[in-house]
């Protein structure tokens, strides 16, 4: 899996692409708690070449979205493609998530 | 002859029909109540002893004991270590049979029989005493049986062919010891063989040296059948069934020589000690006391042996995974002496067996294979959470106060929750490895199913574990009603697989079924979640 980080004014992206299992979660987490700790406050995760997320990816999410609203900001998902929509619709992620049809939107 | 041979037939057909029917009548013994008696009983030697004695009598099978223990050492009541003396002071167990049998008693147990058989057949006395007549008139069957095989045999000196029957077994001490081995792999029961060997002597066809040589031959024999029974045996039940077959054997195997020693250099050693003992030439009690003889070697191999054996049989014989995973990990007996401790630990059990079961879907998993398939990984979780309900019913003999009982409650409906959800996630995964075709245009559904459920297992696990209110009402937001979403999906998978036959279809909606229902069960276990944190809030207030 790679992971592009974008900054913008007010917020970070981060473009997945590919495969988010078990043994790219970690990597991605780590990320996440980076942006965090520079002090981004909206956190938008953009999906949109994203072909494949496991159980552990979708923790990741979860935690994501925790820890963003634990530090007074949000994490928004973006371009979800089919197949990762139904795994958020499966999951009940679409009723506790915040998820924008793009980019723009999120910023 | 004929008359001689069906008498016998009858008689060792009730003998074995009482023998069974003792050890079915009194099988409530074998509760989870004496289980956890017999537990607490074997870390002190004395009260293993006795227990172990007690459990031989009832059973009248130290083989039965061995493998009753099993069950008590896979669900991690018992050590190994703390099992093997119970297994030996069995044996010691079957022997007070033999000394009835060896009593002229025939009078009693024919009374016992009538009074027992009436009472059954005209229903009286109260309905509870019912079991404990019933093994009664087992007991007197069998000695009934026993008296029939005694004298099927009284007149069979007259009989022709018995000289050339007894002239062939003659002078062959190791001939009855043999037949003895032999027996026993076929009878299953030691004491039984020992009195048949009792009713063989008092009929003349065996002298007291040689049914006394075919009770030792029954030690070697019990080594014989539980190395040949125990063959599909693995793990720790092999470790106590080989540990039952070494005593027996050597003590059949030392007896055997001792009665070689004695009868050529003439030191006094078995069979003088049975004759000092029971100084009557004619008396079957003799014979009872070889037989007695043979069993305490038995237990006297296993006083002196039980450590190191352990320790080998341990290298020998290691625990299987499914023995491993069956063990619970925090309730123990003790721990019933104080409710308030004994209810943590039933929470963390369930806990712990809910985190077992993303385990299961891991399975599913190519990257990640489980080592561990999940037929094995369900029966240990099946093992568990019995002994949990079991744990649970225990809580509620101990009195606990109201608002320990309000907790008992929750727990035990959670418990059920666990017990449906364990089921119903093993089904999903055994739906899903029949339905795995990559190429399959259901395919992505499928993976997508496994891998939600897998999510909303793990979210569970955190909400049950940490106690986090945020945590829980993530849950219940996660597990909301989808059965529209579900729908939509069975929908589509018939549009994309036009070609499927009806079996698969069927499969695909049957996995849909199952996932919608364990999400269901995570739900309500959410809930029942909130009903255990509210006792808590209390205590806080």
């Amino acid at each position: 899996m790679e992971i592009t980080k974008t900054q913008h004014a007010t917020a970070t992206v981060l473009a997945l692409s590919g495969r988010l299992d078990g043994l790219a979660s970690p990597a991605l987490e780590k990320e996440i708690d980076a942006v965090l700790a520079a002090g981004s406050k909206v956190l938008v995760l953009d999906l949109s070449a994203l072909a494949y997320v496991s159980s552990a990816g979708l923790r990741v999410f979860l935690t994501a979205a925790k820890k963003s609203k634990t530090a007074g900001g949000r994490a928004t998902f973006v371009a979800l493609p089919a197949p990762i929509r139904e795994v958020f619709e499966l999951s009940g992620f679409l009723t506790v998530l915040d998820i924008r049809p793009d980019v723009a939107a999120a910023l | 002859m004929a008359q001689l041979l069906a008498l016998f037939l009858a008689g060792l057909a009730l003998f074995f029909h009482g023998v069974s029917g003792i050890r079915t009548h009194l099988q409530g013994l074998t509760s989870r109540r004496l289980r956890r008696q017999l537990a607490a009983w074997s870390r002190r030697p004395l009260l293993a002893g006795t227990g172990g004695f007690l459990f031989g009598a009832v059973t009248q099978s130290s083989t039965a004991v061995a493998f009753i223990l099993t069950s008590l050492v896979s669900g991690g009541l018992m050590s190994v270590a703390h099992a093997l003396p119970i297994v030996a002071w069995a044996n010691l167990g079957t022997v007070p049979l033999v000394f009835f049998a060896s009593l002229n008693a025939h009078l009693a147990f024919l009374y016992l029989l009538g009074v027992a058989g009436l009472a059954l057949a005209f229903d009286l006395g109260p309905s509870r005493l019912r079991p404990a007549l019933s093994a009664l008139f087992h007991v007197g069957l069998l000695f009934f049986g026993l008296q029939l095989m005694k004298e099927a045999f009284a007149p069979l000196p007259s009989q022709e062919g018995f000289r050339d029957l007894a002239a062939f077994i003659q002078g062959s001490a190791l001939a009855t010891f043999v037949a003895g081995a032999l027996l026993r792999v076929l009878v299953q029961s030691s004491s039984a063989i020992a009195v048949i060997a009792i009713a063989l002597a008092h009929g003349g066809l065996l002298s007291l040296d040689q049914a006394a040589m075919m009770m030792f031959g029954t030690g070697a024999g019990v080594g014989l059948s539980i190395f040949l029974l125990s063959s599909n045996l693995r793990g720790v039940p092999r470790q106590i069934a080989l540990y039952q077959a070494l005593i027996n054997g050597v003590s059949g195997l030392v007896l055997c020589t001792l009665y070689y020693v004695e009868h050529y250099s003439g030191a006094p050693l078995v069979l003088s000690l049975s004759a000092t003992l029971a100084p009557s030439p004619d008396s079957p009690v003799r014979l009872a006391y070889a037989f007695l003889f043979l069993q305490s070697t038995a237990v006297l191999a296993a006083l002196v042996g039980s450590r190191p054996a352990a320790v080998w049989l341990a290298r020998l014989c290691p625990p299987t995974d499914e023995q491993d995973l069956s063990r619970p990990r925090f309730i123990s007996n003790e721990a019933l002496a104080d409710p308030d401790s004994a209810l943590e630990l039933a929470d963390k059990e369930q806990v712990a067996l809910l985190a077992q079961l993303p385990a299961q879907l891991d399975t599913l998993r190519q990257d990640a294979p489980a080592a561990v398939p999940p037929a094995v990984r369900h029966r240990a979780a099946q093992a568990i959470a019995l002994e949990i309900q079991g744990f649970l019913r225990e809580i509620v003999e101990q009195s606990p106060d109201a608002q320990a009982s309000a907790r008992l409650l929750a727990l035990e409906q959670r418990h059920a929750l666990v017990v449906s959800l364990t089921d119903t996630v093993h089904d999903f995964t055994a739906a899903l490895a029949r339905l795995r075709n990559p190429g399959a245009a259901s395919a992505p559904l499928l993976e997508s199913l496994l891998e939600s459920l897998d999510t909303l297992l793990l979210t569970a696990i955190d909400a049950a574990r940490l106690s986090d209110p945020e945590d829980l009402a993530l849950l219940l937001r996660l597990t909301a009603d989808r059965g529209d979403l579900m729908e939509r999906l069975r929908r589509q998978l018939l549009a994309s697989e036009t070609t499927l036959d009806h079996a698969r279809k069927s499969d695909l909606f049957y996995a849909t079924s199952l996932f919608e229902r364990a999400v269901w069960l995570l739900r309500q276990l959410g809930l029942a979640q909130q009903a255990l944190a509210k006792p808590a809030a209390v205590t806080q207030t």
